[in-house]
């Protein structure tokens, strides 16, 4: 299914307030704006959505600005496994905690 | 509750019909910034797992967030893409130009980085150019610096937590952060050292202040740990470390080891005071290796108490103990594959463009990232030296200025003493007795903390006035180093670069005091000179450092240093070369400024030396390419020296009739052999083996456990097996379990055989191809926390033990630095080193220069005079450093 152009283009904004919310608050700010988030819409699918796409578009910055593959590598073979998963934890992370957050907050805020 | 259901969903319908009617824009804009209703209905089953699910997984979130799972860092802030662990890779390169900001800076600093990563840090004064080196090198190397640092310290369990606990608390027992408190305290606070340090502390903690999350190093990111700030003190932090890496030798206990299987007499024959090969580094006209006369003395009967001082009341299970601690660094596998370092020089009338020239390469510990740090500090009228520094100290260590270059090698001096002492209470002394009085021991409580503070352990250590003591049984043990009353050595390295003759270099760094090095200095008049620099400790009685002295006497302590006229040395020598190899520096059989003061012991063998000389001998029309080929020279003096005595019995026991297959073979192989130790080649593993074999069977009377072939105690040097070579007879070759008599040539030929054999039973016929040298020796150099995907192993390497360019046994050691200067009317410099620039271990710069190391090349190193003398296109990076307002 192709996401309509209102859904590309609310997470396209949300990714961008994401990134910012990483610039301001690191992860907890992925946490923060997502909470409020949920709490202000109750949509919580495309607030995870937008926190992967946020991390990963940074990440494709940073391989455009070093070299990210011996990064990830190294850091997989430190961690004992395929460098890809980190990368692929580095999007699922931001997603789960983004997509919990917003239905916290759209809990909060029902009651 | 249906019909609430009902009516809400009745609403959203009539909510996204009222959109639908609304232009394009402003319905888009609504449905990314206007809400739905936010369901409320609690109560529906699908809601209340959709909300606990989101608790849960926000729960597991923020705890794999914000909690170390085991050895793994916290995902939050590592994953974190903007400053988190993948920012290690944005950060991999330097920027093409930065700034920063120091305080106390005079005036700006221009750093320029050439195409070779090299910073050329112009400043206005001496102490700006420290403030400028320390911010470089923490911008490269910042974990680095502060490991090193808290080793010296006895403070890495703060960073790496209780698996540094046994390693800090050696380095609080030897006395070393004591020392360091102490040399700090004592020196004058305006002084010139005072003020370098203070300004490389300033450098170090201003880009600690300045960088970015997303610069902190990948180590720190790992270990979940923050960078902590500098002081003046870490520089000597860093010099203990050093010494203790150079200087800290128990030549005791190795006699004491083997005094208890063999007994003192041979002990005391097996590691000598002077050794038995001569090729000393002062020049005595004798061509080649000099064997001194004499044999070694069968062995005896055990002596435990044989090493210590006959008036020392330690028993002989308490001497047991002592000599059983570890710290020796001589292996006792045989192997000389320890730290060695070579340097020599050549006299303008011997080379072919009419200069000085000057190598070095000084073989330590190679590690990720480098040891060294290579830069060219400037500040016009005052200084204009490159070369490398150790990371975390202010100033050149080794290179050269426009006048002058050095380099050292480790001399190997004998300046740790022990001393039985007599304490009013074994388990918990409180005085020791020194002339029949009572002395208060110096008692330190020492506290070792884990990366959050927490408490992980406390001890005392104790001191007498000679310095820590510890515990060996029942006996108490003191330790005297010149390590741990030094001082001196950071300011000598400081001048060391002013001066222009050397003459003046040799003034200049005449108060250095530990670690003893051979300093070896060349200047632009075609002057060359060596001095085995540093303090010696003058002891009473016959001299000698390699026993335990009786403590409760004052008479044991030392009574002074040898005077620097004294110090082993050498001038523009009538031969046109000097050279140093960590052999014994002086022939004591040859007139030498020592006057019989007692060095050191168990030098190490001087096959090295002999392969330099020889090469220098040769050739009166050296190039500067010439002295880097010979840095990776693969020819061996020790072959060449064991060879013919192995082929010698081989043939013995041919012509005797009835020799071993094996043995024939092995012979043929041996004589076809060229005696180098080149990649490709597939004999120099046959002799390795047949020396280890050799080893064993010389020694097998030093093995506690004779009955299984147990490894000895303690093995003598390669030239004291020389010298028994030279006694076919000697007791030594003769095993008593075996029938009959052996003599040297049947031990030759047996080990010789074994070795064949052993060769063959782990690596295949010798046509196999599995032989071949690069297949059996490799460099390892290792990650500074052994991370292994940081780490560069197995590298192919032509050398082998005791080459001019060895690789050791587990490729750890090796020529951490190579440098060749040409002193002409304008200086020329190449060099290089087995890492690069850069602390990053994903950077380009991180082990740029392994290729050109390996291949046993250098680079030319730049020298500009001014910032604008490097054209654009040489220029890499540029930071320009201002004044902190």
């Amino acid at each position: 299914v192709r996401p309509s152009a209102a859904w590309s283009g609310e997470v396209g904004l949300l990714a961008i307030a994401m990134v910012a919310a990483t610039v301001v608050g690191g992860w907890w700010g992925v946490l923060a704006a997502a909470f409020v988030w949920g709490a202000w819409s109750g949509r919580a699918g495309r607030v995870a959505v937008a926190a992967a796409c946020a991390w990963g578009s940074v990440l494709v910055w940073t391989a455009a600005s070093g070299p990210l593959p011996a990064l990830v590598a190294a850091l997989g073979a430190i961690a004992g496994a395929p460098g890809w998963v980190l990368v692929v934890a580095t999007l699922v992370f931001p997603a789960g905690l983004a997509w919990s957050a917003a239905v916290v907050g759209s809990v909060v805020r029902g009651k | 509750m249906a019909g609430t259901h009902g009516s809400q969903k009745v609403e959203s319908q009539n909510s996204k019909q009222q959109r639908r009617r609304l232009p394009g824009p402003a319905r888009r804009l609504i449905l990314v910034t206007v809400p739905l209703r936010v369901p409320t209905d609690m109560h529906h089953p699908r809601s209340v797992w959709r909300a606990a699910l989101g608790l849960v997984v926000l729960a597991a979130c923020v705890a794999a967030g914000s909690m170390r799972l085991g050895p793994a860092p916290a995902l939050g802030p590592a994953l974190d893409p903007l400053n988190g662990i993948w920012a290690v890779a944005r950060r991999a390169e330097l920027p093409r130009t930065a700034t920063g900001r120091i305080p106390g800076l005079t005036a700006r600093v221009d750093v320029r980085y050439d195409m070779r990563d090299v910073p050329h840090i112009f400043a206005a004064s001496e102490a700006d150019a420290y403030r400028a080196l320390g911010y470089v090198v923490a911008r490269d190397r910042l974990f680095q610096i502060e490991l090193q640092v808290r080793a010296g310290a006895g403070t890495l369990t703060e960073l790496v937590g209780r698996l540094a606990l046994g390693a800090d608390r050696d380095t609080r027992a030897m006395g070393m952060p004591r020392a360091a408190e102490r040399a700090l305290a004592a020196m004058d606070t305006t002084s010139a050292d005072m003020k370098a340090m203070r300004a490389y502390a300033d450098g170090v903690n201003a880009w600690i202040g300045q960088m970015a999350p997303a610069d902190l190093p990948i180590e720190y990111r790992l270990l979940g740990r923050t960078p902590r700030r500098w002081s003046p003190i870490d520089a000597l932090h860093l010099l203990n470390r050093m010494s203790a890496t150079l200087s800290l030798d128990d030549v005791e206990r190795r006699r004491l080891l083997a005094a208890q299987v063999v007994g003192d007499t041979a002990a005391r024959a097996l590691f000598p005071v002077h050794s038995p090969l001569q090729q000393p580094i002062v020049p005595t006209g004798y061509p080649g290796l000099r064997l001194r006369a004499g044999t070694l003395p069968a062995p005896g009967m055990a002596d435990s108490a044989g090493g210590l001082d006959r008036t020392a009341s330690a028993g002989s299970g308490d001497g047991q103990r002592f000599a059983a601690v570890g710290g020796a660094r001589h292996r006792a596998d045989g192997a000389e594959d320890a730290a060695g370092s070579n340097n020599w020089a050549v006299a303008p009338r011997r080379t072919k463009d009419g200069f000085a020239l000057l190598a070095g390469d000084p073989h330590l510990d190679m590690t990720l990232p480098s040891l060294w740090y290579e830069v060219h500090l400037v500040v016009p009228g005052q200084l204009d030296v490159a070369g490398v520094t150790i990371p975390g100290g202010p100033g050149v260590i080794l290179g050269f200025t426009r006048d002058v270059a050095w380099t050292f090698t480790n001399t190997g001096a004998d300046v740790t003493d022990f001393y039985a002492e007599h304490v009013d209470d074994a388990r918990n002394p409180r005085r020791y007795l020194v002339d029949g009085a009572w002395r208060p021991l110096e008692q330190r409580a020492e506290s070792y903390l884990g990366p959050r503070g927490e408490r992980l352990a406390t001890d005392t250590v104790r001191y007498t006035h000679r310095g820590p003591m510890r515990r060996y049984g029942n006996q108490w043990v003191s330790m005297r180093w010149t390590a741990l009353e030094g001082g001196g050595a950071f300011g000598a390295l400081r001048a060391a670069p002013h001066a222009h003759t050397t003459a003046e270099w040799l003034q200049a760094t005449a108060s250095y005091d530990v670690p003893a090095q051979n300093m070896l200095v060349a200047d632009r008049a075609g002057s060359i000179a060596i001095r085995s620099t540093g303090h010696y400790p003058v002891r009473p009685g016959d001299g000698r450092g390699d026993l335990v002295r009786d403590g409760s006497k004052s008479s044991s302590d030392w009574t002074g240093v040898l005077p620097l006229v004294r110090y082993p040395a050498a001038a523009d020598p009538a031969q046109g070369y000097l050279a140093s190899d960590n052999q014994e520096p002086i022939d004591p059989d040859m007139p030498n400024p020592v006057g019989g003061a007692y060095l050191g012991a168990n030098w190490e063998s001087p096959w090295r030396a002999a392969r330099i000389n020889a090469l220098l001998r040769g050739d009166s029309l050296v190039t500067p390419d010439d002295m880097r080929r010979w840095q990776t020279d693969p020819g061996s003096a020790r072959a060449d020296y064991f060879v013919p005595y192995f082929l010698a019995a081989a043939k013995r026991a041919d012509s005797a009739g009835q020799p071993a297959p094996e043995l024939r073979q092995a012979a043929h192989l041996l004589g076809a052999w060229d005696r180098r130790y080149t990649r490709e080649n597939e004999y120099a593993v046959l002799f390795e083996a047949a020396m280890t074999q050799l080893s064993r069977r010389a020694w097998s009377r030093l093995s506690l456990d004779r009955a299984r072939d147990g490894a000895p105690v303690a093995t003598p040097s390669t030239a004291v097996l020389a010298e028994l070579l030279n006694d076919p007879s000697s007791a030594w070759w003769n095993d008593p379990r075996a029938p009959g008599v052996q003599t040297r040539d049947d031990v030759l030929a047996a080990s010789l055989a074994a070795g064949f054999q052993a060769v063959v039973a782990s690596r295949g016929p010798p046509e196999s191809g599995r032989w071949r040298w690069s297949e059996i020796r490799h460099a390892n150099i290792h990650h500074v926390l052994y991370i292994p995907a940081f780490s560069r192993l197995g590298l192919p390497v032509q050398g082998g033990t005791e080459t001019l360019s060895p690789s050791s046994g587990d490729g750890v050691l090796g020529p951490s630095w190579r440098m060749v200067v040409q002193l002409g009317p304008e200086v020329h410099g190449w060099a290089t080193y087995p890492g690069g620039q850069s602390g990053n271990p994903i950077s380009r710069r991180y082990d740029n220069r392994l290729p050109q190391w390996l291949a046993g090349t250098l680079d030319s190193v730049r020298m500009p005079h001014t910032p604008g003398e490097l054209a654009a296109s040489d220029v890499r990076a540029t930071l320009a450093l201002e004044p902190a307002r």
